[in-house]
């Protein structure tokens, strides 16, 4: 149980870091951090505990992505300046890590493996981010419009 | 659609317009923002003509006037980092033009004053890099605490390397992979020097989160289902760079320390 709360404020201090990281304001950053609290929390809940998974992965970046939505539209800034640090807990740096790991223990099998599950962790992020933003819909159709 | 004003200055609005958009490029923005704020802005000028082509490197946009010149301006973009701040300081002015609320002198006068703006100071970055990895390490479920104190062995390194690096004019490439190859060498010998059960791969996947690349990767897929197919590759392309220098980094830096007998 310790452990977990450790995770939880672990999902904080990254989302805030990286958003102080990207130059956002210190009160959006903060923002930015609750966001991760939240998105770390289902990603524990739906990984039941243990490593996340392409499935948490997915559920955790679809918060995110809703909530950077709804906090864009309160305080009137872009989608942005949230999604991104928000993300930036998620990002599959381990698995990088692991397919370098395979190759210099001579194991190019694992690395493949991990190559593919490193896309699909990928994958799974835009996908999230996509949907919501298709459903939320900002994105005006400038080209149609000017020609 | 509005009507033409002839109070507003053509090549002025075409100049602040380039201004913004070149602001809102280098500062990290989507493709689609940064053309949907320059056909805004054009559009103010009551010309319907108005075009503009964005890649994560330059801007070409182009304003076709039927009374009198054509003008097209290209400008190349080479410095790019993420500063959301300027995205969400520019959106705002870009707004506030738009709704005539403000100036295009008072805009132009904005813009460059966003431009100039430093964000937080050094010292505030550094502490930050020092930090990131011990938060990355708690959130993967790490909770040792010998190792929670290598990460910040690790996190010295990030920052100091930073200091470093800003005042040499190095390639990209191999800013990052120095950064890879001293974590994981650090953290590889930090971890036999002090606790040898402490879980050295954590500790290294923990470090290296600040470099990796997640960011462009994810923009890049954004972008390409979006249908911006040439700046989803070109993002693309510039992850796959990063992550080989993060990648290969962190292969010499283990490499190095198994020279070690």
């Amino acid at each position: 149980m310790d452990l977990h709360i450790l995770v939880l404020i672990g999902g904080f201090l990254t989302a805030a870091g990286a958003a102080l990281l990207f130059q956002v304001p210190v009160r959006q950053a903060m923002l930015c951090g609750g966001i991760g609290v939240l998105a770390s929390f289902l990603n524990l809940l739906v990984s039941r505990g243990s490593e996340a998974t392409v499935l948490s992965t997915f559920a955790a970046s679809l918060l995110v992505a809703v909530l950077s939505h709804a906090a864009a539209r309160i305080v009137k800034m872009p989608v942005t300046v949230f999604l991104i640090p928000c993300i930036f807990p998620f990002v599959p740096g381990a698995g990088m890590f692991h397919i370098v790991y395979s190759l210099i223990e001579s194991r190019p099998a694992d690395a493949t493996m991990y190559f593919f599950s490193t896309m699909e962790f990928a994958g799974a992020i835009a996908l999230a981010i996509f949907t919501v933003d298709t459903i939320f819909k900002k994105r005006v159709k400038v080209h149609t419009k000017c020609t | 659609m509005q009507e033409t004003k002839p109070s507003l200055d053509v090549k002025a609005l075409f100049s602040v317009t380039l201004l913004a958009g070149e602001i809102l490029l280098s500062s990290g923005a989507e493709i689609y923002r940064v053309e949907d704020t320059i056909h805004r802005l054009l559009r103010l000028s009551g010309i319907e003509a108005a075009e503009s082509f964005v890649t994560p490197t330059c801007i070409i946009m182009t304003l076709r006037d039927p009374d009198s010149d054509t003008l097209t301006t290209l400008r190349r973009v080479t410095d790019r980092e993420h500063n959301l701040a300027r995205v969400a300081q520019v959106n705002k002015v870009a707004r506030a033009l738009c709704d005539n609320k403000i100036s295009l002198e008072e805009a132009s006068g904005t813009l460059e004053e966003i431009k100039q703006s430093k964000g937080y100071p050094e010292w505030a970055m550094m502490l930050l890099l020092f930090f990131l990895p011990v938060c990355f390490y708690m959130l993967f479920g790490g909770q040792d605490i010998a190792s929670g104190l290598i990460c910040l062995v690790t996190g010295t390194w990030l920052a100091l390397i930073r200091k470093v690096m800003i005042r040499t004019s190095l390639v990209r490439f191999f800013h990052d992979l120095i950064r890879a190859a001293g974590v994981a060498f650090l953290a590889s010998v930090m971890t036999r020097i002090f606790s040898a059960d402490s879980n050295t791969n954590l500790i290294i996947i923990s470090s290296i989160m600040p470099l990796v690349p997640g960011v462009s990767i994810t923009t890049a897929i954004r972008d390409l289902l979006h249908g911006d197919y040439q700046s989803g590759t070109a993002r693309g392309v510039e992850a796959f760079i990063i992550a080989t220098a993060v990648a290969v980094g962190v292969g010499a830096g283990l490499f190095l320390f198994r020279m070690i007998p």
